[in-house]
């Protein structure tokens, strides 16, 4: 309601009491008109009565003179009785008029001088009718002619049309002043009308603006009330509303959704005796009971209790005094948290923080210590009572506590994580002074009371031991690596050498025999011959070891140069180059279909020779030898394979047969230095692929290899 | 049919005295060693080559044909013979093969990087080697045409 509006409301008393005053006077004007109306009404009634006494008057009057006339020239005795009767009759009639007119002296005066006439004039009529009885008629006419009698009338009609003047200009005056009085009381009374109807509307009006007013005041009551109620409805704490007696007034819907009851179970109830008893706790009811007398409250009021249909919760009980305007009846609120899930999750925090493998330390933004766990206590060796509450800075070493502060207030400015171990050198100080290096991460952690900062403390000696073992190690291994580079280098220089120096006598050897055979061949005997001969067969022997051995160590000191290879085009170019070993000789070979494989082209090349040129050389016993190269599958894995039906061997030296200077053949029957198959692992092994042979003795051998890469994924091309 | 008698100048750079022997007895044997000079090694190379010291006589107007080059050798080995020689505007046109015992990578790799003209291993078997050496001369006294002489540039 606008202010305007209560100004207004307020004009209301005053102008319905001014409209009563208006209405009062009104009345009393009315009846002040009415009784001066009955007054003069009563005047004019008086005047009307006089005038008809006076007419009376005059009329035996005339009774008087006509029947006294009558009798006299008639001389009839009928003629006097309405002559006695007037006679006796106006007395009466003057007597009545002295008493009408008591007031009015003026007509006294008159009545005064009329009674004499009246006296004069029935005295000569009576003087007439004797003389009429006792002289006769003419001298009752002398008398008549005489005139006393007229003269004596006349001046009785006057006087009576004197006094019937006399009041009818009373009665005038009268009236003149009615009509007056009565024209104003009109007018009052038109202009209290008008001012009362005036007011009534202006009532009216107000009284209308105050009903609208008063209903927009009571929708805005209304909306607020639902309003509050849905607030209520909407508050997630149960809430309920007791009365003085705690009784329950009511509830809102969080209450029936939480302890899972209805209205019907709860309204008017006891507190008490709400579902199983459970409210009923005894250090609840004083609490309770002098919230109303006392104007109390309390808050936070713990409650552990089973309920019917929820099971054991913990609630939180909060209640004070409720003021209701208009509602003159005293409530109390009482509003319930349910904290079971937070009192849950407190313990599992507890737990987490206890189980952790880290010593945690929660401290405030100030840096005291908030909680600690049980690590806390075991590697710092205080108690957790005399932690609590402290400055983190006590864990601290003394040289360090003034740096860490102020890191600390960084931080807690900034609060972000901080992984462990990241940038500094951190140092724990126990209880009995022992410093020990320290991990630490922290986290903000934000609760209710505010950030907090937690940090994860472990223990690093152990580490830290470990790390300087690893560097010591590691140390070592870079000596060790150094030493072996020296060493390989050594080797490096060494099989230089050997290819070089080794080498060049051999050549020597073999050339110079070879001159000597052909430039002296007359001046030596057959068996010098033979000699030299073997000579030169030593020498290319010892080449062809030093150059396979020379071919084993560059596989060695190679780096793969990995390709995608046909391996189809590696056998054709390898059997190329086997053309002139192979010539005379029977020989069939099958290629079977071969795969594309990731390696080292050269070196794969060298694998195929040395296998391919070991089955030509092993089947040449052979009438006809049959060579066979493919691809089959062994475990998900694509094996390549050259087989031959040359003279095996038998399995039991199997494991020799990859060892460098290895044979299984006699030098006389299968030339060789031992070397090649070495050499086929060794570049095998490289690839990371592996290699086998399967064998018996003069049933032909099967050598396999795979290549870690490729042959298992590519298809035979 | 082959111009054998065309004038030919060889040079050999080989330390070895029995390589020198086998290789001239090679070359002997393939008809190709008109003119064959041997330096025992790198330092005495390069003067011949050069035309200074000892072989301050020789002329850059007539430049060895040929320079079958050891890759190990004493004072300046094989590889430094090589780079001078072919760093020179004087003397890099000249071919040269190494012939050595070696077959390692590295001497393959930076013998070509030098500007190596052929690369022969000498093989243990003296038949291969003479005929590896048959085939050289045959091919860069006989087949190959040489450079112009350097005056003929100018």
């Amino acid at each position: 309601m606008t202010l305007l509006e209560i100004q207004k409301s307020k004009l209301i008393l005053p102008s319905f009491v001014l409209a009563v005053l208006v209405l009062l006077l009104a009345g009393l004007g009315a009846y002040r008109q009415g009784r001066r109306n009955v007054a003069a009404e009563q005047l004019v009634r008086h005047t009307f009565q006089v005038r008809g006494e006076l007419n009376t008057t005059l009329s035996l009057m005339q009774d008087v003179e006509t029947g006294s006339r009558g009798y006299v020239i008639s001389g009839e005795e009928s003629y006097l009785e309405p002559f006695n009767n007037a006679v006796q009759l106006v007395p009466q009639e003057i007597q009545r008029l002295r008493q009408l007119t008591a007031d009015n002296p003026e007509q006294q005066r008159r009545l005064d001088a009329l009674e004499p006439l009246i006296s004069l004039r029935v005295r000569t009529a009576e003087a007439d009718i004797v003389a009429r009885r006792t002289r006769g008629p003419s001298a009752a006419e002398q008398t008549l002619s005489a005139g006393q009698g007229k003269r004596s009338m006349d001046a009785i009609r006057g006087t009576i049309a004197e006094m019937a003047a006399a009041e009818n200009r009373l009665l005038e005056h009268r009236s003149d002043e009615l009509r007056a009085s009565n024209a104003q009381t009109l007018a009052l009374f038109m202009a209290l009308v008008v001012l009362l109807a005036g007011l009534l509307t202006a009532v009216l009006f107000m009284v209308r603006r105050n009903a609208a007013a008063l209903q927009r005041e009571l929708e805005l009551t209304e909306k607020a009330r639902v309003y509050a109620e849905n607030i209520v409805d909407t508050v997630r704490e149960p809430l309920l509303v007791l009365d003085a007696g705690l009784r329950v007034q009511s509830a809102n819907r969080s209450f029936y959704q939480i302890f899972r009851v209805t209205p019907q179970q709860t309204e008017g109830k006891l507190l008490y005796e709400l579902g199983n008893g459970q409210w009923d706790i005894p250090a609840l009811r004083p609490l309770l009971a002098e919230i109303l007398p006392q104007h109390t409250s309390f808050q936070d009021f713990e409650v552990e209790e089973d309920f019917p249909g929820i099971g054991r919760r913990t609630m939180l009980l909060s209640a004070r005094k409720l003021f209701r305007v208009g509602n003159s009846t005293d409530s109390v609120l009482l509003a319930i948290e349910d904290i079971t899930e937070h009192k849950k999750a407190e313990a599992m925090f507890r737990g987490l923080l206890e189980a952790a493998p880290d010593a945690m330390v929660i401290v405030n933004r100030q840096g005291d210590i908030v909680l600690v766990n049980a690590q806390v206590e075991k590697l710092f060796g205080y108690g957790r009572e005399e932690l609590i509450g402290r400055k983190i800075e006590i864990l601290v070493p003394e040289r360090s506590r003034q740096e860490h502060a102020e890191r600390r207030s960084e931080f807690s400015a900034h609060p972000h994580l901080r992984e462990m171990g990241v940038g500094l050198e951190l140092y724990g100080l126990s209880r009995d002074n022992r410093e020990f290096p320290i991990d630490v991460r922290l986290s903000p952690l934000e609760t209710a009371e505010g950030t907090l900062i937690s940090g994860a403390i472990r223990d690093i000696t152990e580490r830290k031991r470990a790390e300087d073992r690893l560097r010591k190690l590691n140390a070592e291994l870079e000596e060790r690596a150094v030493a072996l580079k020296i060493a390989n280098q050594e080797l490096e220089a060494f099989t230089y050498s050997v290819s070089h120096d080794l080498r060049a006598p051999l050549r020597h050897i073999d050339g110079f025999s070879k001159i000597l055979q052909e430039d002296f061949a007359p001046h030596l005997p057959a068996e010098g011959q033979r000699m030299v001969q073997r000579i030169r067969a030593g020498a290319r022997n010892a080449g062809q070891l030093v150059d396979d051995l020379l071919g084993l160590s560059q596989v060695g000191r190679r780096e793969l140069k990995l390709e995608v290879v046909g391996l189809k085009g590696v056998v054709e170019a390898v059997l190329r180059d086997l053309e002139g070993e192979a010539q005379g000789r029977d020989i069939e070979w099958r290629v079977g279909e071969l795969p594309f494989v990731e390696c080292d082209a050269a070196l794969i090349k060298q694998v195929m020779a040395n296998l391919l040129s070991n089955a030509l050389k092993y089947t040449r016993p052979r009438p006809k030898a049959v060579i066979e190269v493919g691809t089959r599958q062994k475990d998900g894995q694509a094996v390549v394979y050259v087989r031959d039906n040359g003279v095996g061997f038998s399995m039991k030296y199997a494991d020799k047969l990859f060892g460098v200077f290895q044979r299984l053949h006699r030098a006389e029957d299968f030339e060789g230095t031992g070397v090649g198959l070495a050499t086929v692992q060794r570049i095998v092994h490289k690839h990371g692929g592996r290699v086998w042979a399967e064998a018996e003795l003069d049933k032909g051998a099967t050598f396999c290899f795979t290549l870690r890469r490729g042959l298992e994924d590519e298809g035979a091309a | 049919m082959m111009d054998i008698t065309r004038e030919v100048e060889i040079l050999l750079v080989e330390d070895n005295p029995d390589d020198v022997e086998l290789t001239q007895h090679a070359l002997r044997a393939g008809k190709l060693c008109n003119s064959i000079h041997v330096t025992r090694d790198g330092e005495e190379a390069l003067d011949f080559l050069f035309c200074r010291g000892l072989h301050a006589d020789r002329s850059f107007d007539r430049p060895v044909q040929l320079v079958l080059l050891d890759l190990k050798l004493p004072k300046v080995d094989g590889l430094e013979v090589l780079r001078t020689l072919k760093n020179d505007p004087r003397t890099r046109r000249i071919p040269v093969i190494i012939l050595t015992s070696s077959r390692e990578e590295k001497d393959l790799i930076t013998g070509y990087d030098l500007g190596a003209n052929g690369y022969a291993q000498k093989p243990v078997d003296f038949d291969e080697f003479r005929e590896a050496v048959r085939q050289l001369g045959l091919y860069w006294l006989v087949v190959n045409i040489p450079p112009p002489p350097l005056h003929g540039e100018k």
